[in-house]
């Protein structure tokens, strides 16, 4: 949570900060190509977790998009993580651990995965640039912002014992959490390719305020009813294929 | 971490243009390239913290100096610190290896919420090697400007940026804290680093610079036996990836030329 509160610090403070407040106001990029003003679009986005915790996905969604300016436009986007689950540091700390049993319900947030999700929210495109990579041709771009709300499936991963003593072995059942109200923020650039074509490049955080009930040892072998109330990060870097209509 | 440098290469291939390399290096094809590089030195300084990490934060300081061959190479100098250089804290009487107290000099160390979690409710014992953290680093890397950019926002003023990539590496000396809450010394590895960040001009002498960059090194820890478990190495490549936002002075160089451009 620390390391996001202060990476939302940077964003912030970079997106002040690359205000050109010290250039000349009558001076604009040259030859502005691609306004997004009154533009329909489609996109398929595949994504993957990148900051998770415990968790991971790999994932595609579709949306589609209507900009009312060339600064503000809807979005609704609806998605499936074909793969999810838990990430290979969360198996190794829990084959490695020495008094877990029986504990079933692990006292950790951000244990949660999801599958389903669709959402809907704001695209803010507040800045449009060129640049040159090396080369005769300059490639054009809006920076973006993106919010909005939707609902996700959740799941998560339960412990089953067997045996007792240091031979009891678990095996991992998953538990399907229900599909729960999320929220979402995040930033990006387009880059125009053609008139119609464009990619964009995206960090999203996707977050559900969840209430978990688990188990914990508070001392010895006593196990104990714990709630973990948390937000639930899943952190999606998206590339995005667009398609507009108009 | 392989999926985000897999990411980063799709972006970086899918955005290309058709290439189509200038023979001039003067030729820009953006009109009025403000802010020249060439043969000028960067001295720069970053507040940073690590992103990555389950179990440890880190919060930096970097100093930084870089020349810059042409407007597209340079070469760079890094001392990132974590720590108060070569000062180890009190020694714990009779601890073999030596384990230090001292959490003020290791100003920039952390734990995070999730190991207190891992560690104090569900009583699991992460790897010694996903704990040890970077004290300092000092090393040399290669950066590339590809790209150089205007942008304008709410279309109504202009901003000038080059975005960069580097790879290098150095030496950053580690530690670990261990159960008893004493820092132990785990040793001096080579470092791996590779980043990419953009930096904004504000004046032709100052700018302000974004990067991230991964420090790749293999911890070796070793584990002290309890009852269960005997004594053990753990070993494990480790990414640490940190946000630096910091601001450049560039001093030397040549005035940029103007030449115009159809873009």
């Amino acid at each position: 949570m620390r390391t996001r509160r202060s990476l939302s610090t940077i964003s912030v403070l970079c997106f002040v900060l690359a205000a050109p407040w010290g250039a000349r106001a009558d001076e604009v990029v040259a030859q502005r190509l691609y306004d997004l003003g009154g533009r329909l679009e489609v996109m398929l986005t595949p994504s993957m977790s990148t900051f998770d915790k415990y968790t991971r996905h790999v994932a595609a969604s579709v949306g589609l998009a209507y900009y009312f300016n060339d600064y503000i436009g809807l979005e609704i986007d609806l998605g499936y993580a074909f793969l999810h689950g838990d990430r290979k540091l969360l198996n190794e700390i829990l084959n490695t651990a020495e008094s877990l049993n029986p504990i079933e319900r692990l006292p950790l947030s951000d244990l949660k995965y999801m599958d389903f999700w669709t959402s809907g929210g704001l695209v803010f495109n507040p800045l449009y640039g060129k640049i040159n990579l090396s080369a005769e041709l300059a490639i054009n771009f809006h920076f973006y912002l993106v919010a909005g709300a939707g609902t996700a499936q959740y799941k998560y991963h339960e412990l089953r014992w067997s045996g007792s003593g240091p031979a009891a072995t678990f095996e991992k059942k998953e538990v399907t959490a229900g599909f729960k109200p999320m929220f979402y923020y995040g930033g990006g650039l387009r880059f125009h390719i053609v008139e119609d074509w464009s990619l964009r490049i995206e960090v999203r955080d996707q977050v559900y305020y969840d209430e978990y009930k688990a188990e914990h040892k508070p001392s010895g072998t006593t196990v104990a009813e714990k709630t973990i109330e948390d937000f639930v990060h899943i952190t999606m870097v998206r590339l995005g294929v667009c398609y507009s209509f108009f | 971490m392989k999926k985000l440098y897999i990411s980063i290469a799709s972006i970086a291939l899918l955005s290309a243009p058709a290439a189509a390399q200038s023979p001039n290096e003067r030729v820009h094809v953006l009109q009025k390239r403000d802010y020249s590089v060439k043969n000028k030195f960067e001295v720069s300084a970053f507040g940073g913290l690590s992103i990555d990490d389950i179990f440890t934060q880190h919060y930096s300081a970097t100093l930084s100096l870089d020349y810059h061959l042409d407007e597209a190479f340079a070469l760079e100098l890094m001392w990132m610190t974590c720590k108060v250089p070569f000062a180890l804290g009190d020694k714990v009487e009779g601890s073999d290896p030596a384990e230090y107290k001292g959490d003020n000099l290791r100003f920039g160390n952390h734990y995070t919420d999730a190991y207190d979690e891992v560690k104090n409710d569900a009583k699991l014992s992460p790897s010694n090697a996903d704990l040890a953290m970077i004290n300092n680093f000092l090393g040399l890397s290669v950066q590339f400007s590809p790209i150089y950019g205007k942008w304008t926002l709410f279309n109504r003023t202009l901003g000038h940026a080059d975005f960069y990539l580097s790879a290098g590496g150095g030496v950053a000396s580690t530690e670990f804290k261990n159960a008893r809450g004493n820092w132990v010394d785990t040793g001096v590895y080579f470092v791996g680093t590779f980043g990419l960040g953009f930096r904004i001009f504000l004046a032709r002498w100052f700018a302000i610079r974004l990067d991230v960059r991964d420090f790749t090194f293999a911890a070796r820890v070793e584990r002290e036996a309890s009852a269960s478990v005997e004594a053990q190495v753990d070993t494990k490549i480790r990414n640490t990836m940190f946000v630096m936002l910091g601001v450049s002075f560039l001093f030397g160089g040549e005035a940029p030329v103007e030449i115009w451009s159809p873009y």
